[in-house]
C-alpha cells in the first residue's frame, strides 16, 4: 500500500470540513515522508500509525465539535444537492413519459379541417369493418394493438347491437405532447340506430391514428 | 490500570507539553510525536489523531501559528508550528498552574 492510499483511507473517515481533510492529508503525508526520510521503512511508519480506521476514530474524538458540524451540514447539503437532481430527473421523466394537454393547433403541425375529415374516414372504416383500410391509416407502432379483436372487443364493451349509423354530433380538438412529440386528440359524438357514442381519436402529425377510446 | 484514567490524566498536560516543545523553536508534526515519546521516557505516545487536534485548537485560540515550508528537492513541504506570544504567556500561566496542582496533589497523595 502506498503512503497516499494509506493516508486517502485515513481522511475520508474523517468527520470534518473539506478544508480541513484536505489539510490533514497533506500534513499526514508531510510527517509520513519526514519519518521515512529517517530511515524509517514505510510498512514500519504505516504499523506505528495503526489501521486507518482507528486514527479516523482518534481524529473524529478530538476535532472540535465546529468541525463535526461543518461535516454534517456538507452531508446535508449534499444529500440536498442528490435530492434535487432526482426530483428534477422526475419532473422531467413526468414531462416526458405523461402527456400533457396543449391547445390546438400550438404545434402548428395539425390542421383542423384535415384531422376531423381523417376521424371521419377512420370511424367510417370501423363502421363498415375494413379494418385493412384501418390498419394502413394506422401508425406502425400502433398497428400490433390496434387489430380488429381489439376494435370489436371495444366496441362489444360499449353496446352489442349499436345499429346503422345515422350522424355525427359535436366534435372536439386538442392537442397533447407525450415524449417531445404532438398528437391531434379528436372527440366525436356519433349516433348510431340504437346507441350514442364517443370516440377518442388520436393521430400523429402524419395524421395516422396512434390511439382509440370508444365509451 | 484503567486506560480510561491514563488517557484521561494525560489529556490534560498535552497542551502544555505541546506548547513546552515548541517554546525554543518551530517543529513539524511528526518532530513533536517523536520528541514527545523520547522525552518522556515513551510515557506520551502520540498519533497524528490526538496530535493534530491539539495542534489545530492551539492555533485557534492563537497560541501558535503554522507555515508550510517550501520544499526543498525531493523533501516534501512541511508544516511547521511556531509558538506565539500569547502561546508564551499561557505556557507560563499553565506552568504555573501545574507547580500548583502538583504540589496540592503531592500533599494529598502522600497523607
Amino acid at each position: 500500500m502506498t503512503a497516499q492510499v494509506y493516508v486517502n483511507q485515513i481522511v475520508k473517515k474523517v468527520k470534518c470540513s473539506r478544508k480541513k481533510r484536505e489539510e490533514i492529508r497533506r500534513q499526514l503525508l508531510a510527517d509520513m515522508e519526514a519519518e521515512i526520510e529517517q530511515g524509517v521503512p514505510l510498512d514500519v511508519v504505516m504499523i506505528r500509525m495503526g489501521e486507518p480506521i482507528a486514527i479516523a476514530e482518534e481524529f473524529n474524538q478530538n476535532l472540535p465539535q465546529q468541525e463535526r458540524r461543518q461535516y454534517q451540514r456538507g452531508r446535508i447539503k449534499k444529500a440536498a444537492a442528490v435530492i434535487a437532481v432526482c426530483l428534477a430527473a422526475l419532473a422531467f421523466a413526468v414531462y416526458w413519459f405523461l402527456p400533457v394537454g396543449v391547445k390546438f393547433g400550438s404545434s402548428g403541425q395539425f390542421q383542423q379541417a384535415a384531422v376531423e375529415e381523417q376521424a371521419k374516414k377512420v370511424i367510417h372504416m370501423i363502421n363498415t369493418g375494413d379494418y385493412d383500410a384501418l390498419q394502413a391509416a394506422t401508425d406502425v407502432r400502433a398497428q400490433k394493438i390496434l387489430t380488429k379483436e381489439v376494435i370489436e372487443d371495444a366496441k362489444r364493451q360499449a353496446g352489442t347491437d349499436w345499429g346503422e349509423f345515422r350522424e355525427f354530433g359535436k366534435c372536439y380538438f386538442a392537442e397533447q405532447k407525450l415524449r417531445g412529440s404532438s398528437q391531434a386528440v379528436v372527440q366525436f359524438n356519433a349516433s348510431y340506430e340504437n346507441i350514442a357514442v364517443t370516440y377518442t381519436l388520436f393521430f400523429n402529425p402524419d395524421l395516422k391514428l396512434s390511439g382509440f377510446y370508444i365509451k | 490500570m484503567n486506560d480510561k484514567y491514563i488517557r484521561q490524566m494525560k489529556k490534560g498536560v498535552l497542551d502544555m507539553l505541546v506548547l513546552k516543545l515548541l517554546n525554543k523553536e518551530q517543529k513539524y508534526g511528526y518532530q513533536l510525536i517523536y520528541e514527545l515519546k523520547e522525552k518522556s521516557g515513551e510515557l506520551f505516545i502520540l498519533k497524528e489523531g490526538t496530535l493534530y487536534p491539539i495542534l489545530y485548537r492551539l492555533e485557534d485560540d492563537g497560541l501558535v501559528q503554522s507555515c508550510w515550508s517550501s520544499p526543498e528537492g525531493k523533501q516534501m513541504a512541511r508544516k511547521y508550528y511556531q509558538i506565539t506570544e500569547s502561546g508564551k504567556q499561557a505556557l507560563f500561566e499553565i506552568g504555573e498552574l501545574w507547580m500548583q496542582m502538583s504540589d496540592g496533589i503531592r500533599q494529598i497523595m502522600e497523607e
